[in-house]
């Protein structure tokens, strides 16, 4: 009996010290060692050697571009940072190149066409024939993409992971089974900079955007009103709508209002029931649809049109429905910009004056056919 | 006996916490079954102490449980074969159980363990029909050669009409010398040798969905796990000792019935 008491006695003075000890390094290595990014994260194992895990949590190791070749990694995981050419699916990723400074220099590929940009940078790029169209991204052209000679291919569709593997072309996966939430939004510039060496651009970019988020969380809390908020839209076939975890429910929350997707967890767009939908519409006071002009949301008639069910929603008899502007998602790199919008569009009252850059507001009926 | 039910009521509390604290932080944890407990500790977990520590007490909590119970269980065992003169071999038998099962709630602990910080993980491979893809230093190729979806068309559940409920892969599995063919599902992997081959993903997932943004794929991780024998073993032993606890029970009831 008095043997076992000893024992276990220690046995915990061990584990107390072992927990002590690592307590320790942690505190001391915090910042510079480890970054989790949602479900992506930065590893910086040494000064030459970064392991990143990707969206699908695949890891990659990051290696100067003079390293030489780890023999403990698969070659097809391998990336030499500095990147030098980047092919990129997604608006919000060449967005985030742009806030990190090297969209100009590195970006050589995209699979949107040239007429759908709006921003010069990009434009200018396919002007100057240093970008690309590779295709659409369920029909990508290999030879185009393979002349490009990308360094790297930032992705939201791991279908094309095997094709980019036998060409031996890097890529990560930038989308997640889960949609990200405001923190991940915020600091995603974070996990992209180790690629770019672009650390510090990245601390300064990910602080600007905080300050927005504290400065509208301070001026929201001063307005008497508390908007209750939905986000989707109905399709002839799915309604989709924005879940509580995804970045624009945990914003709107922040921007004290009611966001009544709250209860709904999963993937960015994700499919909920007519009856779902229709049940928050009943209370909503704001309306922020998916679609643009150009999918026939010129007016709440108009989106009323699309689909009969819409028009019995609260925001389109009494409340405000609003769209996003073609460019809005080509702005990721502006989040402070659009942070401060969505808190100004929900609490009119504490931004007076607020000219919208990123979205618009329904009028009740086509603007040729007001008065009539 | 006391040290049990101690260590037992701080199990409780302390995976209270836990629970609250995966459903909070699931991407703190998910993680977890992939990287191993020692790579996991040394980022995620020693990095988010605040929302982790619980995990660590833990593990702390389970080694005392489990050293007190094979102490425990191996005094009673020592005084039982040295007792075992004196018994009938039945009963001696009997008597054995609930240890027999003690033991195997040890050996499941020691599988789960094992498999934390020994299993290999690849966690996720893209498969798409008709492109070979190796497997890690394995050796192993696979190849999905067919995918196969079945639709929900039902109308009870207007929500998942035409979702891909069921989803079966028919794989080529090639290690060199032979290839083998292998249908992977939901809850249905497939093995290779120690390899173990998970369903993760699939895509499409909508017939028809009007918004498909990929083509025809399967992602799949891949775990070669020895902590799989040890688990199967303990639930072989506790169920061989429950097994035993029980008919015992019932055969000194009615031993004592007869005899009264």
């Amino acid at each position: 009996m008095r043997l076992r008491e000893w024992f276990v006695f220690a046995l915990l003075f061990v584990f107390a010290a072992l927990t002590l000890c690592a307590c320790k390094k942690a505190e001391g290595e915090k910042k510079e060692s480890f970054l989790q990014i949602g479900e992506f994260a930065v590893n910086r194992i040494s000064a030459d050697r970064t392991e990143v895990t990707d969206g699908a949590g695949r890891k990659l190791l990051l290696i100067p571009r003079n390293a030489p070749m780890p023999k403990d990694y698969n070659p097809n995981q391998v990336i030499r940072v500095p990147v030098k050419s980047v092919v990129a699916y997604g608006d919000f990723e060449i967005a985030t190149l742009r806030a990190l400074g090297v969209l100009e220099d590195t970006l050589v590929g995209v699979t949107r066409p040239e007429k759908k940009w709006y921003y010069d940078d990009v434009k200018n790029g396919f002007k100057s024939g240093k970008i690309v169209f590779l295709g659409e991204p369920q029909s990508l052209d290999y030879e185009k993409l393979k002349n490009q000679q990308p360094e790297l291919v930032l992705t939201w569709d791991p279908s094309v992971i095997p094709m980019l593997e036998d060409l031996h072309i890097p890529a990560i996966v930038t989308s997640t089974p889960i949609a990200m939430c405001l923190n991940a939004r915020m600091k995603f510039v974070k996990f992209l900079a180790p690629f770019f060496n672009k650390d510090k651009e990245a601390d300064l970019y990910f602080d600007k955007v905080n300050k927005s988020l504290i400065a509208l969380r301070e001026r929201t809390a001063q307005s008497k009103n508390k908007q209750k908020v939905m986000w989707g839209d109905i399709y002839e076939k799915r309604v989709l709508v924005e879940p509580g975890n995804a970045w624009v429910g945990e914003l709107l929350g922040y921007a004290q209002t009611n966001y009544l997707f709250n209860d709904v967890y999963g993937t960015s767009c994700i499919e909920i029931s007519v009856e779902r939908f229709l049940h928050s519409g009943e209370e909503a006071d704001v309306y922020f649809t998916y679609r643009s002009k150009g999918a026939g949301a010129t007016s709440k008639e108009a989106l009323a049109r699309t689909n009969p069910l819409v028009k019995t929603i609260r925001p389109l008899t009494h409340g405000k429905v609003f769209i996003p502007l073609p460019h809005y998602t080509q702005s990721g790199d502006k989040l402070d910009e659009i942070f401060t919008e969505l808190a100004a569009i929900v609490h009119p009252d504490v931004y007076p004056d607020y000219k919208l850059k990123y979205f618009e507001e329904l009028p009740a009926k086509e603007p040729n056919t007001k008065g009539k | 006996m006391k040290l049990a039910i101690y260590i037992c009521l701080a199990l409780v509390m302390d995976l209270g916490y836990g629970y609250l604290s995966i459903k909070r932080h699931t991407t703190l944890f998910a993680p977890l079954n992939d990287i191993g407990v020692i790579e996991w500790s040394e980022t995620y977990g020693l990095h988010n102490l605040e929302h982790t520590a619980w995990f660590f007490i833990l593990i702390i909590l389970l080694t005392f449980l489990g050293v007190n119970t094979f102490i425990c269980t191996t005094d009673r065992m020592l005084v039982l074969t040295r007792a075992r003169k004196n018994m009938e071999p039945l009963r001696f038998m009997f008597s054995l159980a609930p240890h027999v099962m003690h033991y195997a709630v040890l050996i499941i602990l020691s599988g789960y363990l094992c498999s934390y910080l020994f299993s290999t993980v690849i966690p996720m491979k893209s498969l798409i029909p008709g492109m070979p893809v190796p497997i890690g230093n394995s050796g192993l190729t696979v190849t999905m050669q067919k995918l196969e979806l079945d639709y929900y068309t039902g109308r009870r559940m207007p929500l998942f009409y035409n979702y891909a409920l069921g989803v079966q892969a028919r794989l080529l599995i090639a290690d060199g010398a032979h290839q083998r063919q292998a249908t992977l599902g939901i809850n249905d992997p497939v093995w290779s040798g120690a390899y173990g081959i998970f369903l993760k993903d699939y895509s499409p997932r909508k017939k028809d969905g009007g918004m498909k943004r990929a083509s025809d794929r399967v992602d799949v991780s891949i775990r070669k796990d020895y902590g799989v024998y040890f688990y199967m073993a303990g639930m072989l032993f506790f169920f061989v000792g429950l097994l035993f606890y029980v008919y015992g029970m019932v055969y000194f009831k009615l031993l004592k019935k007869g005899t009264s």
